[in-house]
């Protein structure tokens, strides 16, 4: 069922993105038979054809990967929805707390959940992770690392 | 000859051997690390060039290229992130092998062949540069068209176990290439008004969340929460192929180095379409096809051959006639201008000595791969042994930064995001990443050349079958597509 579902979502974002390539603007130079939208529309339409295809043998045969995508009920799914929750908030504060607090945090709450309990450890990990990161894209390869807003923007000027 | 030995005697001096040596290791580094490409690497190197003689600076930083070229296969096999474009392919058989605990064998795969395919191009562009130069100019929008077609033949073998979901997977990569502004009469596609999609979707950061992100939440599903070692191998060090061994898949190394120069040499078509191209026909003419995306020696060979190779190649329409085959030969380039050089067809008549030191430099370059390769495994090998939870966090912490600091942009980590998920999903009901990626990557050449060689043929698609290069693409393709269905059909 639950591919089912999902094969089905995949449908509907064809038949979507089918609509939008209809309304693509269509001036273009002589010869240009495909214009802007024929090559996704064709995509599309090939795209839909196998999809059918893999729909009706699923149905047909009741085959299909029935699992769930994430197991809640388990430890290892609780695990991943965690995981992707903390690297959701990562991405969310790295804008506002800057590469070093973010990065730093990130690394050793993503790491805790993932089950490591060695917490002093850790902490020097996270800490090392931070530093080498730093030094290697913010200071060697002069990557523009985000730096944060207020206090914290200050103070990453002093670190990379 | 006397020309040669010259070369030869400005190239290995006591300080170009040491600038060689570190350039190619410091090539090998950005390689690795995802987000930074091989111009980078040479631009972050150009200055150090400014003092230094023309000769002695352009080998430098054509071992900086080589490196680079190389470097992307180790983060590929090692963790899943392909440190570079060119490094894709050989994520699909390297990692399968470091999973089933021959991460050293699956490195010293790569570096010989990458050491071989830059050996090759080398050897190729003293002996025929002027000549291939030529040809690569009849190269036009039907044959790169072809070409992204042959690069995409390989899908039906990529995910064995279901073709269908396979090609479904190639053609979602090909839609998604498809957004941002079309390059033919400037429609906004599929951008829904998001500045940061109007120059499309980078493929760097896609491949980041489909491979490296997906596999991070595969593997803390699939580990039960227990901290245990990804790679079972707990002793990584570079372990060369016994002779007799590479002898036995010579024609791989042959045909990929043949592929990679040829495709190198083509301006714009660079090494990662030359390591897809050969890594489809190593596929095609394989007797075992299906062992293939599953950890097959040659699924490294064929691409790292290829790519490397290509380096060689795209020097070639570089010195040869002034075109850059490659957006890193187009730093090169630059740098022989800064010297006071013009890259063209001048340069044979007039700088013999330097052009034959570019090509003794990218042996000696690839030779040094080796010493390379062994302090990278090494180094690498230390980050492996780390438990999951520290090593699956490191990755993600290596592919956000990797994916930001291709373009500065937040955008590329959220895209990174967006298709961790998607890569989880379609591991989950088994569509293929490697099939997508492969799509995305190919997708804007197939389209840009499709249409234009409709405009140039005002309409007719009769010029993808009457001009000559193309037509023998297309039947190559069309044996590599349905050879592996036939075969399969005719086994059941």
């Amino acid at each position: 069922m639950a591919e089912l579902i999902f094969n089905t979502a995949l449908a509907g974002f064809l038949l979507i993105m089918l609509f939008y390539s209809k309304t693509f603007r269509t001036d273009t130079v002589d010869g240009d038979l495909l214009k802007s939208g024929g090559f996704p529309a064709l995509l599309i339409i090939i795209g839909i054809c196998i999809l059918a295809v893999i729909i009706i043998r699923q149905i047909k045969d009741r085959s299909g990967n029935n699992n769930k995508i994430i197991d809640i009920s388990t430890r290892s799914g609780k695990a991943v929805l965690i995981n992707i929750l903390i690297l959701t908030a990562y991405i969310s504060v790295l804008n506002t707390a800057g590469y070093a607090v973010s990065t730093l945090l990130f690394t050793f709450f993503a790491a805790s959940a993932m089950g490591y309990k060695k917490y002093r450890l850790l902490i020097v990990y996270a800490a090392a992770v931070t530093v080498i990161f730093i030094i290697v894209f913010g200071r060697i390869f002069y990557v523009p690392l985000p730096r944060g807003t207020g206090f914290l923007r200050e103070l990453s000027y002093y670190i990379y | 000859m006397e020309i040669l030995l010259q070369s030869i005697s400005f190239v290995i001096t006591p300080i170009n051997m040491l600038l060689l040596l570190g350039s190619t290791m410091f090539g090998m580094v950005c390689g690795a690390l995802p987000g930074l490409s091989s111009s980078m690497a040479i631009i972050l190197v150009l200055p150090f060039t400014y003092a230094m003689n023309p000769v002695t600076a352009i080998v430098t930083l054509v071992s900086v290229y080589i490196g680079g070229a190389c470097g992307g296969s180790i983060s590929a096999i090692l963790l899943r992130i392909p440190g570079t474009p060119e490094a894709v392919a050989t994520t699909f058989d390297g990692y399968p092998m470091s999973i089933r605990g021959e991460a050293g064998r699956a490195l010293g795969l790569a570096v010989t062949a990458s050491s071989f395919g830059g050996v090759f191009s080398a050897f190729i562009m003293v002996i025929s540069a002027p000549l291939l130069a030529k040809l690569a100019l009849n190269f036009q929008s039907a044959e790169y068209f072809m070409l992204a077609i042959l690069g995409l033949s390989c899908i039906t073998s990529l995910g064995s176990k279901n073709q269908l979901k396979s090609i479904l997977s190639a053609v979602l990569g090909l839609l998604f290439s498809t957004v941002g502004i079309d390059p033919i009469n400037g429609a906004d596609r599929f951008t829904f008004a998001q500045p940061f999609l109007m120059n499309g979707i980078s493929y760097i950061p896609v491949m980041i969340g489909v491979f490296a992100l997906s596999e991070v939440f595969k593997n803390i599903r699939d580990t039960n929460n227990k901290s245990s070692d990804l790679i079972t191998d707990n002793r990584i060090s570079l372990k060369l192929e016994k002779v007799g061994e590479m002898l036995k898949m010579w024609v791989t190394f042959v045909k990929s180095s043949v592929i990679g120069t040829l495709i190198g040499i083509i301006p714009a078509a660079g090494g990662s379409v030359a390591s897809l191209v050969a890594y489809s026909e190593a596929v095609r003419s394989s007797k075992t096809p299906e062992k293939f995306g599953k950890g097959h020696p040659e699924g490294i060979i064929a691409p790292e051959s290829a790519n490397n190779a290509a380096v060689g190649g795209s020097m070639v329409p570089t010195l040869v006639l002034g075109i850059p085959g490659s957006p890193t030969a187009a730093v090169i380039m630059a740098a022989f201008m800064i010297h006071g050089l013009r890259p063209g067809p001048l340069l044979f008549r007039d700088q013999p000595i330097l052009l034959n030191s570019v090509f003794i430099a990218i042996i000696i370059a690839s030779l040094f791969l080796f010493i390379g390769g062994r302090f990278m495994t090494r180094e690498f090998a230390r980050i492996l042994k780390l438990p999951y939870p520290l090593l699956g966090t490191l990755i993600i912490v290596l592919g956000t930064v990797g994916a930001y600091s291709l373009h500065n942009s937040f955008y590329d980590i959220l895209i990174m995001f967006g298709f961790g998920f998607i890569g989880y999903l379609f591991d989950h009901f088994r569509y293929s990443n490697s099939a997508f990626i492969l799509g995305l990557i190919l997708g804007g050449i197939a389209e840009n050349s499709l249409r234009k060689q409709l405009i140039i043929g005002n309409g007719s698609w009769a010029g993808f079958v009457t001009r000559p290069i193309s037509l023998v693409i297309l039947i190559i393709t069309l044996i590599a597509f349905f050879s592996p269905l036939l075969r399969r059909r005719k086994a059941s």
